[in-house]
C-alpha cells in the first residue's frame, strides 16, 4: 500500500509538473479575444473624468457605437463588455472597482446570467485568471474558483491549439472577430461593421422550456447594484439587445427576469421588447448586433439617458 | 457525482484511504458498511431523493430472497415461491416503468385513441428520472431470479447485499453485475493487492482517455450536426454519424473501464462490459462484444426462458425480436430506441436462422499483426451497419433518423464538409484520438486492455503521462455520460 501511495503521489506530481511546464512554454494568442480585457481595464483605470461605463457580455461589445455616444454626451464612454462567460458576478465586481461618484454605469446583462450557474462564469473566467497571473483571485468566491479549476484544461488546450495552428490564424480572414484587434479604442467590437449582411439564423425551436431563476445569484446581484449606487454612481439597468425571434422564443425567461428586477426594486429602464431588433440586424448570434443595429441601439440608449437627465455635460 | 468532476477527484482518494484503513483495523461488516455509505453519498450527490428509491428496491429484493428461502424451508409449493419472486419482479419493474415509461405509453395511447376518434384525459407525471435506475433495478432483479432458480444462496447479510446493489463504481451506468459474481465478493475480506491497484489505475486512465479525448471531443461535432441536419451536406452528416459511433463507444466503454478500474482499487472485480465491438466481423459477434452485461442479462432472463433458439423457427423470430425490442425499450421511452432494437433484430435474425450466429467466437486476426482484406471488409460492413443503427438511436425522432439516412444515400450531396474552421479542427482532434484508440486496441486485442505494457518503468510512465495530459486537455465541463440518461 505504501509503495502504491508513493508511486501515485509521484506520478501526480509529474503530471502537474508537465502541465505547469506546458503553461509556461506555450504562448497564448497575442491577439486573443480575451486579451481585450486588459485594454478595457486599463481604460477604466486611467479615465479620471466622469465617465459612462457600459457593462455586460459580448452583447455589449457588439451592441454600441460608443464614439456616437461619446460625442453626444461629451464625456468618455467605455464599452467594458467582453464575454458573458466571465460571469456577471465577476463582471460587476471587477468593473465596480473603477467606478466613482459621478460615473454612469449602464448595466446590460445577458438574460442567461440569471439562470443555472451562468453568473459564475465559464472558460473565459479561467482565461482571465491565468492571463492576469492570478491577480483577480481576490474577486473570486468558491463557485468561481470551481469554474477556474474546471476550465483550466480548456485554457491549456487553447494554448496547444494556438501553437499548433498559429500559421493558419495568421492567414485568417481580416473580419475574424475572435481577436483583440477587432475592437476599437472605445472597446466596441467593430471588425464586422463593414459587413452589412446578417449571418444569424434563428434556431428552429419556436419556444423554449421556461427555466427557474437562480434566486441566490439574483439577490447577490441586487446587492452588487445597491453597493455601486451607494458610492454615488448612477446605475441604469438596460435590457440587452436581442433578436426578435429570441425575444419570442424565450419570452417566459425574459419576463421572469424583468418581473424579478421590478419586484426587487431595480427595474429595467425600459421594457425588454424595446431592445429587440429584427433578425436581419443581428450579426451572428441573437445578442450580437451589426453596425446598423448598434447605431440604433446607441441612439435608443442616448434617448433614455436624456430622459433620465443623465445626458448632460460630464465635467 | 460524475467520474469526470472535481468532486470525484476529491471523493475517490478519501474513500480509498478510509476503506483500506478500515480494512486493516476493522471487521468485514464495517468495511462493507463504509462502502454502502460512500456509495449512497456518491449517488445522493445528484439528488438525495433518489436514495429512498434505491434503498427501497434493495430492501424489497433482499426481503424477497429471505422470503423465498423461508418458504422453501417450510416446504411451500413451487407456485407460492414463484409468486414471491414474481411479486418482487413486478414491483421493481413497475417502479422502473412508472419513472421511465408512464408518459411515453400514455402519450402513445392518447394518440392511438385520437386516431380512431376518441379523446382521452391527459395526466402527466412530471417525475424526475432517477439516475441509473435501469441499471440497479436489473441488477437487483437478477438476484431475485437467481435465488428462485437456486443459482445463488440467499443473501443473509443485509449490509453486504446493500453494498452489492449500490456499489458506487458501477451503480449508475453498469456493468449490470450478477449477484453470482459480485455479491460473494462482499462476503470475503478484501486485502490490498498492489498489482491489482496499479492495473486499476491503468484501466481508469484508459477509460478517461476514451471518455474525454474520444467521446467528448466527438460530441462537440455530433451535437452541432444532429441539431440542424438540414444545414449540412452528406459528407458532414457522414462525419457526424461516424463520430457518434465513436462517441457512444468511447463514452460507454470508457465509463465501464473507469468503473472496473475503480473497483480494482477496492479489491473488487467487475465483469468486462465491452470487448472491442468495432472489430466484429458480423452483427452476431458485435452483440457478443457490446454492452455484454445487458445482453447476457436479456439472454439469460428473457431469451432462454422463452425457449431461446431451441424452438421452432417462428418462435426463434419472436424471441429474437423480443430481446432486441426490450433492449431498445430499456434505453428509453422513445420510438427511436425501439426502432433501433428492431433494426438490429432484423440484422441478427438471418444469422440465427441460418445457424451462423456463432461463426466468429475467436479474436479477429489472432496471432497476426494485420487483418486479411476480407476481414477488413467484414469489419467495415459491420461497422457501417451498426453506424446506421446509431443514427436511429441518436436522432430525436424517427422522422429525423429517416431523413438523415436518406441524405446519406444521396450521392450527389457529397462535397467538402461544410463546417466552420474551428469545428473542422475539432473533427481533426477527435479523429486523431479515435485513430490512436483503434490502433492501441488493435495491437492489444489479446491483452486485458491497451495499457498493459511490458516496457521499462520510465517508458511506461512517459506513455501514461501522455495519455493523462491528453485526457486532461480534452476535459470540458458538464459532459455527462450518455448512459446516465438510461
Amino acid at each position: 500500500m505504501k509503495r502504491f501511495l508513493i508511486r501515485t503521489i509521484a506520478f501526480t506530481c509529474l503530471f502537474v509538473g508537465v502541465l505547469f511546464i506546458l503553461n509556461l512554454i506555450l504562448p497564448y494568442n497575442p491577439d486573443g479575444y480575451m486579451r481585450e480585457y486588459f485594454v478595457k481595464t486599463a481604460r477604466l483605470d486611467s479615465t479620471d473624468r466622469n465617465k459612462v461605463v457600459i457593462l455586460g457580455g459580448s452583447n455589449v461589445a457588439f451592441g454600441y457605437d460608443s464614439k456616437l455616444l461619446t460625442d453626444s454626451l461629451n464625456r468618455p464612454v467605455i464599452n467594458a463588455g467582453l464575454h458573458a462567460g466571465l460571469g456577471l458576478k465577476f463582471i460587476v465586481d471587477d468593473a465596480s472597482r473603477y467606478l466613482k461618484r459621478g460615473d454612469i454605469l449602464v448595466l446590460s446583462p445577458e438574460y442567461e446570467h440569471f439562470f443555472a450557474a451562468t453568473a459564475y462564469g465559464g472558460h473565459p473566467l479561467a482565461d482571465i485568471f491565468y492571463l492576469s497571473d492570478g491577480r483577480v483571485a481576490s474577486l473570486l468566491d468558491m463557485k468561481q474558483w470551481s469554474t477556474v479549476l474546471e476550465n483550466t484544461p480548456f485554457y491549456l488546450k487553447e494554448k496547444v491549439r494556438y501553437t499548433a495552428t498559429a500559421w493558419a490564424l495568421k492567414r485568417a480572414n481580416h473580419t475574424q472577430l475572435s481577436r483583440m484587434s477587432a475592437f476599437n479604442e472605445y472597446g466596441d467590437m467593430v471588425a464586422h461593421w463593414p459587413d452589412s449582411l446578417s449571418h444569424y439564423t434563428a434556431p428552429a425551436e419556436t419556444s423554449s422550456t421556461p427555466q427557474e431563476l437562480n434566486a441566490d445569484y439574483l439577490l447577490h446581484f441586487v446587492q452588487q447594484v445597491k453597493e455601486v449606487k451607494k458610492r454615488g454612481v448612477d446605475v441604469v439597468l438596460y435590457p440587452p439587445s436581442v433578436a426578435v425571434s429570441y425575444l419570442h422564443s424565450h419570452a417566459a425567461d425574459i419576463q421572469s427576469v424583468d418581473s424579478a428586477f421590478t419586484t426587487l426594486d431595480i427595474p429595467f429602464v425600459c421594457r425588454p421588447g424595446e431592445c429587440s431588433f429584427p433578425d436581419s440586424l443581428l450579426y451572428n448570434t441573437h445578442y450580437h448586433l451589426g453596425h446598423r443595429g448598434a447605431q440604433m441601439h446607441t441612439l435608443h440608449l442616448l434617448h433614455l439617458l436624456r430622459d433620465k437627465g443623465l445626458a448632460d455635460s460630464g465635467n | 457525482m460524475l467520474f469526470n468532476s472535481i468532486a470525484f477527484l476529491l471523493f475517490l482518494p478519501l474513500v480509498f484511504c478510509i476503506y483500506w484503513w478500515l480494512g486493516r483495523r476493522s471487521s468485514l461488516r464495517v468495511q462493507n458498511t463504509f462502502i454502502v455509505i460512500a456509495s449512497y453519498v456518491f449517488y445522493g450527490w445528484w439528488d438525495w431523493r433518489f436514495l429512498f428509491l434505491i434503498a427501497f428496491t434493495t430492501y424489497c429484493s433482499y426481503l424477497s430472497g429471505l422470503w423465498i428461502d423461508r418458504s422453501r424451508a417450510k416446504g411451500k409449493g413451487k407456485k407460492q415461491i414463484k409468486a414471491i419472486a414474481a411479486a418482487n419482479i413486478v414491483l421493481n419493474l413497475g417502479i422502473l416503468c412508472l419513472f421511465k415509461y408512464f408518459n411515453f405509453f400514455q402519450e402513445n395511447l392518447i394518440e392511438l385513441f385520437a386516431a380512431i376518434g376518441y379523446e382521452l384525459d391527459y395526466v402527466t407525471l412530471n417525475v424526475l428520472l432517477p439516475v441509473g435506475i435501469s441499471f440497479y433495478t436489473f441488477q437487483a432483479l437478477s438476484y431475485t431470479i437467481d435465488v428462485y432458480r437456486k443459482r445463488i444462496e440467499t443473501a443473509r447479510d443485509p449490509i453486504a447485499f446493500f453494498a452489492f446493489v449500490s456499489f458506487f463504481p458501477q451503480l449508475v451506468a453498469g456493468p449490470i453485475e450478477r449477484a453470482t459474481n459480485l455479491y460473494p465478493q462482499f462476503l470475503r475480506r478484501r486485502t490490498f493487492d498492489y498489482a491489482e491497484a496499479c492495473d486499476g489505475c491503468r484501466l481508469m486512465l484508459w477509460g478517461f482517455f476514451k471518455k474525454l479525448a474520444v467521446a467528448d471531443s466527438a460530441a462537440a461535432v455530433v451535437n452541432v450536426v444532429f441539431a440542424d441536419v438540414n444545414s449540412y451536406n452528406a459528407t458532414t452528416l457522414l462525419i457526424g454519424a461516424i463520430l457518434f459511433a465513436f462517441q457512444i463507444y468511447g463514452d460507454f466503454s470508457g465509463y465501464s473501464d473507469i468503473a472496473m478500474g475503480t473497483s480494482k482499487l477496492f479489491g473488487i472485480r467487475l465483469m468486462k462490459n465491452f470487448n472491442l465491438p468495432y472489430f466484429s466481423r458480423d452483427i452476431a459477434e458485435f452483440w457478443r462484444r457490446w454492452h455484454i452485461s445487458l445482453n447476457t442479462w436479456f439472454r439469460d432472463y428473457v431469451y432462454i426462458p422463452l425457449g431461446g433458439s431451441r424452438v421452432r423457427r417462428s418462435l426463434i423470430v419472436r424471441n429474437t425480436f423480443a430481446i432486441f425490442l426490450l433492449s431498445g425499450l430499456w434505453h428509453g421511452a422513445n420510438w427511436t430506441f425501439i426502432t433501433w432494437g428492431a433494426y438490429h433484430a432484423a440484422l441478427f435474425l438471418p444469422l440465427i436462422l441460418l445457424g451462423r450466429n456463432r461463426k466468429y467466437t475467436d479474436v479477429v486476426a489472432a496471432g497476426r499483426t494485420w487483418a486479411r482484406p476480407h476481414e477488413v471488409l467484414q469489419m467495415g460492413v459491420t461497422f457501417l451497419l451498426v453506424t446506421i443503427g446509431w443514427i436511429i438511436f441518436r436522432a430525436t425522432d424517427i422522422h429525423q433518423a429517416l431523413h438523415y439516412i436518406a441524405r446519406l444515400a444521396d450521392l450527389s450531396a457529397y462535397a467538402f464538409p461544410n463546417l466552420d474552421g474551428m469545428t473542422l479542427l475539432v473533427v481533426a482532434e477527435s479523429s486523431l484520438a479515435i485513430f490512436v484508440m483503434l490502433l492501441l486496441e488493435w495491437k492489444s486485442r489479446m491483452k486485458p486492455h491497451p495499457l498493459c505494457w511490458s516496457a521499462k518503468l520510465p517508458v511506461r510512465w512517459c506513455g501514461y503521462l501522455l495519455f493523462s495530459v491528453w485526457s486532461f486537455l480534452s476535459y470540458t465541463t458538464g459532459q455527462a455520460f450518455i448512459y446516465f440518461q438510461f
